[in-house]
């Protein structure tokens, strides 16, 4: 078009890098900061204790307004620290911790009932009608006759029926609120009285199955009274800070006395579940009655005793829950509760009358879920029974074993007790499981417990293998495969821990040929699934176990295509996690080869694409992971074998091109045969990947990777393969949460790229001058971009970076042995000539552009095109030449004529390199800055 | 302000993590940005980025796999302006005139890029410049010696504390470089 | 307007005393401006009443209605010829000797048809168109603590059974009667009455399934002499021992908490009585009942546990 007279001038002035001079430091910001702890006295030390509860008393100190401090300072006076150290130190005793569980487990549908005199059922709740009568009347029938407190036929009295669980459970809140309410309304008989209506509700077991439940919502009402009357008594005691010794004195006495209030109160109660549950639930304050610690054992000993009179099973068991949860907070004495078992134990028969009636009766409740009714607070008791002293353990386990069905109190014992005491006596509870015989507690159950138990504490070494034994052959004994996996699931972490890959490979054996047995297998692949994974997870070596002869054939247990799939990938994702750095085994690769087909094949034009990029995740992770050491052959070998077997998943392919091309720079081997192998595998790779944008970027990398390793034809094939893809590469692409995303800035980069790579790459001899560059530029032509896109001049700008480089004397870079155009040419004129021409093809293509904007009125585009075009002139062009000259300004010109759409700074930003060009070339070429200066001019005049 | 300066780790494809030693230096609450050049490829990368510190800001390199991110970000750390981009698109590769190109573009005090796998810290025109090299000592196609390295810039009013760490065979080797803004 | 407000203050705080005790206090009067009064006067004074019961009424009506209380302690002190109470807070401190006249001070008692009541009147008069001021403070009177005597020892066994029931059940019922044996024993007949009593009863063996146990306390008020008299039992307290039936050979503890204003040491005088039994009852499920009965003897062995006069833990 334009017969524009292109000369590129040489480059003779340098670019300076003033590189920041660096010196060796060892203090960074990084550096490890060792902190030495400056020790104190020890001694001193000592005596502040540092076990955690003072630990925490500090804390406390410390965390204290001094208001509050002077408060505590008195309760440390009144010997609230003495009890502090009988508390239990952690929270394993503490209730809290699970009475959600119990919640969440005795859950019922039957419609459950309630009484009580405090609610209403529209909720409105008419806050006048106290019952208490007052007293002042003489012939009041309560002064000749005690108050009774419990008694509450007077009309007052609602029975809520058919309500639903979650109505039950928000009566009880309500219940609890009101209770609240009233004690702050210093309402208290009203309080006690809804206390005491709670407290009587625990009878009534009319819904077996939600006991226990109902006894966790009723207990935390009566501790919410607990604590209101303790904490009131507590404030009372204390009285106010800055009292006077006598005045506290008095205090403390009124405190007492009505500590001694409460207690009568709740002694004339006429019911005895009620009465004892309340004197239970302020069993607390008893510590402001005395402070002798055997009086406190005395009073437990006596409720202990009074408990017997509670005929129910079920009912009094949980009251002497209850008593052992009071009594755990103020006395470290076991006694108490090792006499409650005593009781417990002359009951326990009587358990199983009721065990034997349901046997009868599964419609009411089945035999064995009435025994789980007992298992929290059996659990608990037994806990706190063993907790911090072992004085009782043995004894139990004697008595246990005299007990007939004694199933329940095994479970129970297996639960709680230290798992180091039952490591220590696991043969004996082998032998015990053996003997029991309890309707309602199978033997499975009882095996499931003692495995987890040992998993978590093992027997001793030397009686492990013994032991094992003995589990197992009662387990095999279960014909029931349910009772038989379900046990085998917590046995199998023990086997994967503390045993060699010989017994886990037997076990694995052995559920293979269980489970095969009436395809038993169909009915439990959650159970073989967790089975799998606790193995895999306690077991020490992921790959030893995958060359275990039973490992892949108790894959095969799981038929069901969905779930196999699922299995192989739990499979990978513990090797994953927990293998080696590299693995070289054949016999492991060749098990992963065998996970990774099953996942492969499992994907389909179905799959979803999560699906797939998991798998794919999965595959590479192993693919990185086997590692050949030197012999790089056999690694190419395994890549070749991936690919075939792979072959449904892009990412596995571009994984293994990285590999290939990773591999190729590990060569040391001077002769490029193996390169060459490894770039040809990439080359029959790369066209089945089906992203075009990937496999844009592998064949750059690839080309650039031949280039460095002087195969240049496989270079030359490379890039051509790339650029002939960029027809192919489609607008847009859907990126990973799932948007649209444009593709041409990423080719404009990806070209960029790719002309930066060229600079370097010489012209092969039969495809004549700069062929990639033509190409490219051909491509480009041909590629339809968007309408006003600027993609295209941005690349032929840099087309003309690249084209000047071409023509310097000596590149700026250069690759090892590869001999550029700069060598190859020598800087031969018909070399520059063919350059020449090319920029002002280049430069057309651009002024083509220009004017396309300036028709689409892109008036900012158009003029920061024409400053990058205008610079690229002034640094790259022999300004001497008219036409070029002329050119310049031009473009200065139409750039000004859109000042006010570009940045302030621009135009003086491109005026201060122009001149910056001109100082740097004043010296060393006067001719070239001479022509600048005159463009300056004619710039200023225009 | 401590601002961590790194790119181009090519996980998992050309190294398989960080050099143990990096990592061990990396404790998550000390640093307070992250300036990621790019070739960060797997969200598993950026996840780790993310845990050593809040904030963390990554440009686009020619093998990540998020196309998402932006080809060049400017962000202002004290009364610094600075630049991020990859420098893939630069022709010819880390040519200082085509880098003081994007400078006056992005109008930033220092302008970091990536893709040479050299450190890099130089000022030209009263700019300071930085690449941070490749943080694991990914092989580059084109050249094969690259020692893993990475940057801590230590931001104080107008004054940039630039420390170099490279591994140089076993050893962790840090340089203090200052740069100071007129 | 004037304000004017006193009460009578005891010296201790639990205003329990004993025979021959000397009452310490005083009157504290708050007034906002002078106050002329015709003298103030503290009066103390002890009296046992005695009430007939409505069903004995009409029987012994001359000659009970006109049942005299009986005056246990009177006394009367001046505090202040009449005067002028000056503005402020004035205080009268008084001490009074609690002795007897002819009669022992028994225990201060609320019962339904016996009362044994102590206090204290204090009036300030005023002149002819003023009314005169009364404020009354009760206080209690105990027994010293003595030992308990030979018998608070000694168990009391009992043993329920068909055969032992007497003869309310005639022998036929007797036979139709579900078999059973209940066993079981009171620690002591004479108990201290801030004391619980205690005790244990065993199931032995039952045919019927038992419902409850309970026990009772009942008092027994009697007025009157030999000629003639009242007497009338209140159930007092019922408390249960044991809910549902029970296991067979378990010992169940008997424990029971006194109520502190319904109990007092027993008390025999000529004019009247206050005594105390026990009730054991056994309900079994079919609404059967059966029952023992038990004298008990209170006395006062430990000293005196705060006694004031309140419903509920305040």
């Amino acid at each position: 078009m334009s017969n524009l007279d292109w000369v590129c001038v040489p480059r003779l002035y340098e670019v300076r890098k003033n590189h920041l001079a660096g010196r060796a430091t060892l203090e960074h910001p990084l550096k490890q900061q060792t902190v030495t702890m400056v020790d104190s006295n020890p001694l001193s030390q000592a005596l502040e204790g540092t076990d955690p509860l003072s630990q925490f008393a500090r804390q406390d100190e410390e965390l204290n307004d001094p208001l509050s401090q002077m408060v505590s300072e008195f309760d440390l006076k009144s010997k609230r620290r003495e009890r502090d150290r009988t508390e239990p130190e952690d929270n394993t005793l503490q209730w809290s911790t699970r009475r959600l569980g119990i919640l969440n487990r005795f859950t019922t549908n039957e419609k459950l009932s309630l009484s009580t005199s405090f609610l209403v059922a529209s909720g409105s709740l008419d806050g006048g009608s106290e019952s208490i009568k007052a007293q002042t009347v003489v012939a009041d029938k309560t002064k000749y006759r005690l108050e009774q407190l419990d008694h509450f036929d007077d009309g007052t009295m609602r029975h809520m029926m058919d309500l639903t669980q979650p109505e039950y459970i928000q009566r009880f809140e309500q219940l609890k609120q009101e209770l609240t309410q009233s004690w702050n309304n210093d309402q208290r008989v009203k309080a006690l009285k809804i206390a005491i209506q709670c407290a009587k509700m625990l009878a009534d077991t009319t819904v077996l199955q939600f006991y226990p439940s109902q006894y966790v919502l009723i207990t935390d009402i009566l501790d919410v009274f607990g604590k209101l009357v303790y904490d009131r008594l507590r404030a009372k005691a204390s009285g106010l800070p800055g009292a006077s010794a006598a005045t506290l004195e008095r205090e403390r006495e009124a405190a007492r006395d009505t500590c001694q209030n409460w207690f009568y109160k709740i002694a004339s109660i006429r019911e005895l579940l009620p009465r004892l549950y309340l004197e239970m639930s302020i069993f607390k304050c008893y510590e402001f009655l005395t402070s002798d610690r055997e009086e406190y054992e005395k009073l437990l000993r006596r409720l202990t005793h009074q408990l017997r009179g509670i005929a129910d099973p079920l009912v009094s068991s949980y009251a002497r829950c209850y008593l052992v949860r009071m009594g755990v907070t103020v006395t470290p004495s076991k006694t108490y509760i090792r006499e409650n078992f005593g009781d417990l134990f002359i009951v326990y028969p009587q358990i199983f009358r009721f065990v034997a009636r349901f046997n009868l009766h599964p419609e009411i409740v089945t035999a064995s879920s009435y025994l789980q009714l007992y298992a929290p607070a059996f659990d608990y008791m037994l806990l706190c029974l063993v907790h911090k002293c072992e004085l009782h353990t043995q004894d139990m386990l004697n008595e246990c074993k005299q007990l007939k069905n004694n199933g329940a109190i095994l479970m129970s014992i297996l639960s709680s007790f230290k798992s180091e005491f039952i490591a220590t006596n696991a043969l004996e509870f082998v032998e015990l499981i053996n003997a029991s015989e309890t309707p309602g507690i199978s033997k499975s159950q009882l095996l499931r417990s003692l495995g987890s138990c040992v998993s978590s504490c093992a027997p001793l070494q030397e009686q492990r293998v013994t032991f094992l034994k003995a589990a197992f052959e009662t387990i095999n004994k279960l014909t029931d495969p349910n009772e038989y996996i379900n046990c085998v699931e917590t046995w199998a972490v023990f086997v994967s821990q503390y045993f060699t890959i010989h017994e886990v490979n037997r076990l694995l054996g052995e559920l293979n040929t269980r489970m095969c047995l009436g395809k038993a297998y169909e009915k439990h692949y959650p159970q073989l699934q967790n089975i799998l994974s606790r193995i895999m997870q306690n077991y020490r070596s992921i790959e030893l176990l995958l060359i275990q002869p039973n490992f892949l054939p108790y894959l095969d247990l799981f038929q069901k295509e969905s779930v196999r799939v699922e299995v192989c990938k739990t499979i990978l994702t513990y090797y994953k996690q927990n293998s080696e750095e590299y693995t070289c085994d054949a016999v492991v690769t060749n098990a992963l080869m065998y996970l990774g087909k099953i996942l492969n094949d499992s994907v389909n034009a179905l799959s979803m694409e999560d699906e797939r990029r998991q798998i794919s995740q999965l595959i590479n992770v192993f693919i990185h992971k086997v590692h050949f050491g030197r012999d790089l052959e056999q690694q190419l070998g395994f890549y070749v074998e991936a690919r075939g077997t792979f072959s449904n998943l892009d990412a596995v392919y571009v994984t293994l091109v990285h590999a290939a091309c990773k591999l190729a720079t590990r060569n040391t081997s001077k002769s490029t045969g193996f390169i060459k192998a490894c770039i040809a595998y990439c080359f029959i790779t790369i066209p089945s990947i089906s992203a075009v944008q990937q496999q844009m970027d592998l064949y750059l990398l690839c080309g650039q990777l031949a280039l460095r390793h002087l195969c240049l034809g496989q270079a030359d094939s490379c890039f051509e393969a790339a650029l002939q893809l960029v027809n192919e590469l489609p607008a847009a692409t859907v990126d990973f949460e799932g948007k649209p995303r444009s593709l041409e800035r990423y080719l404009v980069t990806y070209l960029c790229n790719m002309l930066a790579t060229l600079i370097v790459v010489p012209d092969s001899p039969e495809q004549g001058v700069l062929y990639f560059l033509r190409l490219l530029l051909d491509v480009i032509g041909k590629h339809e971009f968007k309408a006003d896109s600027t993609a295209p001049s941005v690349i032929y700008l840099h087309a003309l970076d690249m084209l000047y480089v071409q023509s310097l004397e000596r590149y700026p870079y250069h690759i090892q042995g590869v001999v550029s155009n700069d060598d190859l040419y020598g800087h031969d004129p018909k070399f520059l000539v063919e350059i020449n021409n090319l920029c002002v093809q280049v430069v057309d293509a651009i002024l083509l552009q220009l004017k396309a904007l300036g028709v689409a009125q892109q008036q900012r585009q158009q003029a920061e095109l024409s400053l990058d075009l205008f610079l690229r002139i002034v640094r790259y062009a022999d300004l001497e030449k008219e036409t070029v000259a002329q050119l310049a300004l031009n473009l200065w010109l139409l750039a000004n004529k859109s000042q006010t759409q570009l940045d302030v700074k621009t135009l003086p930003q491109t005026l201060r390199v122009v001149e910056l060009l001109y100082k740097q070339l004043r010296d060393v070429a006067p001719a070239q800055a001479q022509a600048i200066a005159k463009l300056l001019l004619r710039m200023r005049n225009s | 302000m401590l601002v961590l300066v790194l790119g181009d780790l090519h996980i998992p494809h050309r190294c398989s993590s960080l050099p143990y030693k990096f990592k061990k230096l990396l404790v998550p609450g000390r640093i307070h940005h992250i300036l990621a050049t790019g070739n960060i490829c797997t969200k598993e990368s950026y996840d780790y980025l993310k845990s050593l510190a809040n904030d963390v800001h990554i440009v686009r390199g020619d093998f990540d796999e998020n196309l998402s991110y932006p080809e060049q970000k400017v962000v202002t750390v004290g009364q610094f302006r600075i630049g991020l981009c990859h420098g893939h698109q630069v022709v010819p590769r880390g040519d200082p005139e085509a880098l003081a190109l994007i400078q006056r573009q992005l109008d930033v005090d220092i302008l970091i890029t990536g893709h040479t796998y050299k450190f890099e810290a130089y000022e030209h025109g009263n700019k300071f410049y930085i690449n941070p090299g490749s943080a694991t000592g990914a092989f580059n196609p084109l050249d094969m010696n690259v020692v893993p390295s990475f940057v801590l810039m230590d931001i104080q009013s107008t004054t940039v504390v630039t420390y170099v760490y490279q591994l140089i065979g076993d050893e962790v080797k840090v340089e203090r470089i200052e740069y100071k803004k007129i | 307007m004037n304000t004017f407000n006193f009460e009578i203050k005891l010296k201790r705080e639990n205003k329990v005393y004993y025979e021959n005790d000397m009452l310490l206090g005083c009157v504290q009067f708050q007034s906002s401006a002078d106050t002329k009064h015709e003298g103030i006067q503290l009066y103390l004074e002890g009296i046992v009443n005695l009430q007939l019961s409505s069903k004995t009424v009409g029987l012994f009506d001359a000659f009970y209605n006109s049942v005299k209380p009986i005056n246990l302690l009177q006394n009367n002190l001046e505090l202040s010829a009449p005067g002028k109470l000056s503005a402020g807070r004035s205080e009268f401190h008084f001490e009074l000797p609690l002795v007897s006249r002819k009669e022992p001070l028994y225990e201060t008692y609320h019962g339904v048809f016996i009362n044994v009541n102590y206090q204290l009147q204090c009036t300030v008069k005023r002149n002819f168109l003023g009314k005169s001021m009364t404020k009354i403070q009760q206080f209690c009177v105990q027994y010293k603590p003595t030992g308990l005597g030979e018998d608070s020892l000694r168990s009391v066994p009992f043993s329920l059974s068909p055969d032992s029931l007497q003869k309310n059940a005639t022998a036929k019922e007797r036979l139709s009667m579900p078999r059973f044996l209940i066993t079981g024993r009171l620690d002591r007949s004479e108990s201290c009455v801030t004391m619980p009593i205690t005790g244990s009863i065993m199931v032995q063996h039952t045919e019927a399934a038992i419902k409850s146990i309970d026990m009772q306390l009942v008092r027994v008020e009697t007025c009157g002499c030999e000629e003639g008299h009242s007497k009338d039992a209140t159930e007092i307290q019922t408390i249960q021992i044991a809910d549902g039936n029970v296991l067979p050979k378990l010992e169940l503890p008997i424990y029971m908490v006194l109520p502190r204003l319904f109990t007092c040491p027993t008390l025999l005088t000529k004019n009247f009585k206050i005594e105390f039994e026990l009730n054991l009852v056994v309900v079994f499920k079919e609404d059967y009942t059966v029952s023992e009965n038990f004298k008990i003897v209170f006395k006062r062995s430990a000293g005196p546990m705060p006694s004031k006069i309140t419903t509920a833990g305040r």
